[in-house]
């Protein structure tokens, strides 16, 4: 298994999936993704991020039902997993750290 | 209403998807795809949506989306590519072990094919490797050129790959391209140079080398050498200096330091001074077509005199081979053009003078061993031809090995047949199969490099004698060679399992175990194409052998116009030709003594550019000479055609005599009747000299029988000094004749070491590079036919064991051992014949043109097609007959009793 570190493309599709939670899929992670950073992203590129961190065990899928929307077509929902939430927590920690660590000079 | 129209995304990228994706991802990307699609139409247009969703297609290609089976995801309960699993691949392998064990006879067969036909190509694929590197190795390998020239007359035109001493230095000086130009000189007067070791202490040691050439210091700039002793930069500044090849060195001091020391070099070379050695190279590595022992600067000896003394031309004096070394990057094509104007600055009026006009072009120097099929060149070249008949021999020994083993494999398949039947019923699927019986081809083919890779070290030493190659067994261990072996292996355990695995593994259970298979007639349709295609190869190579060795009986035998039988040669270089020869004839079998600068079967360097009084200097014809004694015509046995032979006789037979032969009366145009007497001028630094003919001799092969007959002519020497003496001796018993030349020739010189060849094997030395096709077609052709033998005697065993039962009940019906023996190899006699039948014509048509590069060549008679069949027919049958006599004489209770 790959190494537990998470790249920036990483968290910024895990935190999607945990903005979406319980109804994200590849589609709504792009649109999330674009609406919230305002840049055009790859299906691909999502896909295979979300590949990437459930072969880590951040997030966990399974196929959704049927629908009457996109023809008909299963949607593969992804749900952000217990040891993911506290990876991201851990993250938002250590950035926590750091922006307390920046002494007031530095701005000025 | 309003039709509602509902925007598309392309549908070729929605193709293109489902092609590459893999199935059970497809629901959910399409659906991605076209949700986005749709959001997209309404926030951005049509346009740019189907844009986007192309691009989107495409960022999906990735592995995981195109594998379409996943662990997760698969339907069945074994990983779909369990078959490549390292389980599986272990078991492939232990079964194949147990195979292998099980059937001692079958392995045994295989192992020895598979061995030998490895060896084969292992060997050959070495020496393929040696030829093709010749000269690669040089740092600046890509920008040496040999400067070339063509001479162009009245006559026709010449390529000469030698020219004048000036041109080297003013190339460099002309042209800023060439950033450095260098000399070769090898010795026309001399080939065998007189080396002396004499330290203190020791007994002097004198060695006569050949391959010592003279070169310009700058010749370690531009070829690279490696040094093991000494710096290449320095070596050759001081004119008294040498540089010795590692093999020479060892051979001159053993294992110690050369450098410093001094070696006594004899001849026109070094005059007998003392030379300092600076520097030792490794040789064995460097193959070059500059093929030296060592290496003494063009500054000394004779040669040094010679370019002092003769006025700097650029039209004769054609000795020296001339190279230079472009800047990397540097057009050929442009530079040979400009070449012309480099010809019309500094050679245009003297050649005009000479009557003759002459371009100068640039030969790569990687390419001369194999690919510029240049005459006179440093060392004997190659030709990329002999490449590619060793290149096929090699690939067909190996073929035919593992056509024995396919042909093995199918044969055997009606017994395996059950195993494979159970193994599918147990769940076996067609891969997993495939991989059994691939991992069994491939671990014979490991077994046999293994056992190969000894062979070739074991036999390199015998395949050097063949070959006249100096291969290292370190040269094994390169890696490229390794991969190489690898890949063979490889590629070897596939071409010999792939058609029995493919064939056996798709067997129908169902069939096999309920006992309905039987041998399918298409496999044995392949089989027995598979044999007739061995023996084509086998059939083909013995008609070349015999062809070959027939062409080589007929040079051998070509009367040649002299006698070449028991006529002693003996390199004289410069001592004192009459005391010797006194001495000799004291020996009552020593018939006759003669001295020349040249005899037949060496390559005779001088020639004269002669005309007709009544010509003009613009038709000269170039004719060979030679300096003789006056006996040597005599010794040598030329027939006389007109006019007589030099004698001691007529004490007014001078230098200005000439004895020619019939080419070069037709040459001039002179008629036989009127030749003697006939006078020729040749110019020489300016004064005319005149040569007289006395005698015409008839015709006679001076070079080998490559080559047609040209115009040569003798002169006479009265001096004390030539390069050989021949002495005919009256018996073939040189066992004390020998002794006694030795002997004598101690009192006489007692610093030089006596050396004596047979002038027959030096004529034959030019065959040189065919009788070394000769032979290495004569092993390979053994070891082909052999290898096919054993594939036959595979068959034969298993066709006998497969009726054994057949056999039985006609022996217990009064069937005789004989009528048993040709029912089981009337089938392998009709195979050989139709080998035969095809492999003559195309046997044929390759010998004929082999035959073609001799100037005289035997025609290929029918016979010898008939008797490579029956020979080979016989070899075939032998091997069968072997096996069916066998299963003839078993006893019947034996065979049939069993069920």
């Amino acid at each position: 298994m790959k190494g537990t570190y998470l790249g920036e493309f990483e968290e910024i599709v895990l935190l999607a999936v945990a903005i979406q939670s319980g109804d994200a899929y590849g589609a709504a992670v792009v649109s999330e993704i674009e609406q919230q950073m305002n840049r055009p992203v790859n299906l691909g590129a999502v896909h295979s991020a979300l590949n990437r961190l459930q072969e880590k065990g951040l997030v966990k899928s399974e196929m959704g039902g049927v629908t009457s929307e996109r023809g008909g077509r299963r949607k593969r929902l992804y749900s952000v997993t217990a040891y993911g939430r506290r990876a991201l927590e851990e993250i938002r920690q250590v950035r926590n750290q750091m922006w307390d660590a920046i002494p007031r000079t530095a701005w000025s | 209403m309003k039709k509602l129209i509902t925007p598309l995304p392309p549908r070729w990228a929605t193709r293109l998807l489902h092609w590459f994706c893999a199935p059970h991802r497809l629901d959910e990307l399409e659906g991605d795809l076209d949700e986005l699609f749709q959001e997209r139409v309404k926030s951005v247009g049509l346009h740019r949506a189907r844009r986007r969703y192309v691009r989107d297609v495409f960022s999906l290609m990735r592995p995981w989306i195109i594998d379409r089976p996943s662990t997760e995801y698969a339907t069945s309960d074994y990983p779909t590519l369990y078959f490549l699993h390292p389980a599986m691949i272990r078991n492939y392998f232990t079964v194949a072990w147990r195979n292998l064990v099980r059937n001692k006879a079958f392995s045994a067969i295989n192992i020895i094919g598979l061995t030998t036909g490895m060896t084969c190509c292992m060997l050959l694929l070495l020496y393929i490797r040696s030829e093709l590197s010749f000269d690669r190795h040089h740092e600046f390998a890509d920008d040496l050129y040999l400067v070339n020239s063509e001479a162009i007359n009245a006559g026709g035109h010449e390529v000469y790959p030698k020219l004048s001493a000036s041109y080297a230095q003013a190339l460099k000086a002309e042209y800023p391209e060439v950033m450095e130009a260098t000399r070769l000189w090898v010795n026309i007067i001399e080939d065998r140079t007189l080396l002396t070791v004499d330290e203190r202490g020791k007994p002097a040691n004198s060695f006569y080398e050949t391959k010592g050439y003279q070169v310009d210091s700058t010749f370690f700039d531009v070829f690279s050498y490696t040094f093991l002793e000494g710096d290449a930069k320095t070596a050759l500044n001081d004119p008294h200096s040498v540089v010795l090849s590692e093999e020479l060195a060892h051979k001159l001091f053993g294992n110690t330091p050369v450098l410093n020391k001094t070696i006594r070099v004899g001849g026109t070379t070094g005059f007998g001074e003392n030379f300092k050695i600076t520097g030792v190279y490794k040789g064995e590595q460097a193959r070059s077509h500059i093929d030296a022992r060592f290496f003494v600067p063009m500054s000394v000896g004779w040669v040094a005199a010679f370019i002092r003394e003769q006025p700097a031309t650029y039209t004769g004096n054609n000795l020296y081979y001339t190279y230079v070394r472009l800047k990397p990057g540097t057009d050929t094509e442009k530079f040979n053009r400009k070449l012309a104007a480099f010809m019309n600055k500094y050679v245009r009026q003297s050649l005009k003078k000479a009557g003759f006009d002459k371009r100068i072009f640039l030969v790569p120097v990687k390419n001369i061993h194999l690919y510029s099929q240049l005459a006179n060149i440093v060392t004997a070249t190659s030709s990329a031809k002999y490449l590619y008949i060793l290149g096929s021999i090699a690939l067909f020994t190996l073929l035919i090995a593992c056509i024995n083993f396919m042909n093995l494999s199918t044969a055997r398949s009606a017994k395996r047949a059950t195993e494979v039947g159970v193994r599918k019923v147990l769940g076996a699927g067609k891969q997993g199969l495939v991989g059994q019986f691939l991992g069994e081809s491939m671990l014979l083919a490991i077994i046999s490099l293994l056992i190969a890779s000894l062979a070739v070290s074991l036999s390199l030493p015998a395949f050097n004698q063949l070959t006249g190659k100096s291969l290292a067994t370190s040269e094994l261990i390169n890696p490229l060679t390794i991969i190489a072996f690898l890949i063979l292996t490889l590629l070897t355990g596939l071409a010999a399992g792939s058609y029995p695995a493919f064939y056996l593994s798709v067997f129908k259970p169902v069939d096999v175990i309920k006992g309905r298979f039987t041998n399918q007639s298409s496999s044995l349709g392949l089989r027995r194409g598979l044999v007739v295609f061995q023996f084509v190869v086998a059939i083909g190579l013995v008609v070349a052998t015999i062809v070959i060795r027939q062409q080589m009986n007929f040079l051998r035998d070509q009367p040649l116009g002299f006698v070449k039988d028991q006529q002693l040669v003996v390199p004289l270089h410069g001592s004192n030709y009459s005391a010797i020869k006194q001495e000799m004839l004291k020996n009552s079998r020593i018939a006759g003594v003669a001295g020349a600068d040249y005899y037949p079967g060496i390559t005779n360097q001088t020639n004269f550019s002669l005309y007709r009084p009544d010509q003009s200097v613009n038709e000269i014809q170039d004719v060979k000479t030679n300096r003789v004694s006056p006996e040597f015509m005599q010794v040598m046995r030329f027939s006389l055609v007109a006019g007589r032979l030099f004698s001691r006789d007529f004490p007014g037979d001078t230098a200005s005599r000439i004895v020619v032969n019939e080419a070069t009366l037709r040459k001039f145009a002179i008629p036989l009747k009127k030749a003697i007497g006939q006078k020729l001028n040749f110019d020489w630094q300016g004064t005319t000299n005149v040569y007289e003919i006395v005698g015409v001799v008839k015709d006679f092969h001076f070079a080998d029988l490559h080559q047609s007959i040209q115009p040569y002519a003798f002169h006479l020497s009265l001096g004390n000094q030539f390069n050989y003496m021949v002495a005919h001796i009256q018996t073939t018993d040189m066992s004390d004749v020998l002794p006694f030349l030795e002997n004598r020739w101690k009192t006489l010189v007692a610093n030089e070491p006596f050396e004596y060849s047979f002038l027959n094997e030096d004529f034959q030395k030019n065959y040189q590079s065919d009788t070394r096709t000769s032979r290495i077609v004569n092993t390979f052709t053994i070891v082909s036919i052999l290898i096919s033998c054993l594939g036959l005697l595979g068959l034969a065993a298993f066709a006998a064991q497969q009726r054994t039962k057949e056999i039985g009940v006609r022996k217990v019906l009064g069937a005789s051992v004989t009528n048993v023996v040709a029912l089981l190899t009337k089938d392998f006699i009709k195979l050989v014949l139709l080998s035969i039948a095809i492999a003559s014509p195309i046997a044929w048509y390759a010998m004929n043109q082999w035959l073609q590069s001799f100037a005289y060549k035997i025609d290929i008679e029918w016979w010898v097609f008939a008797v490579s069949g029956l020979l080979t027919l016989g070899i075939a049958l032998l091997t069968v007959s072997f096996q069916s006599i066998k299963a003839a004489l078993m006893n019947p209770v034996k065979s049939l009793r069993s069920e």
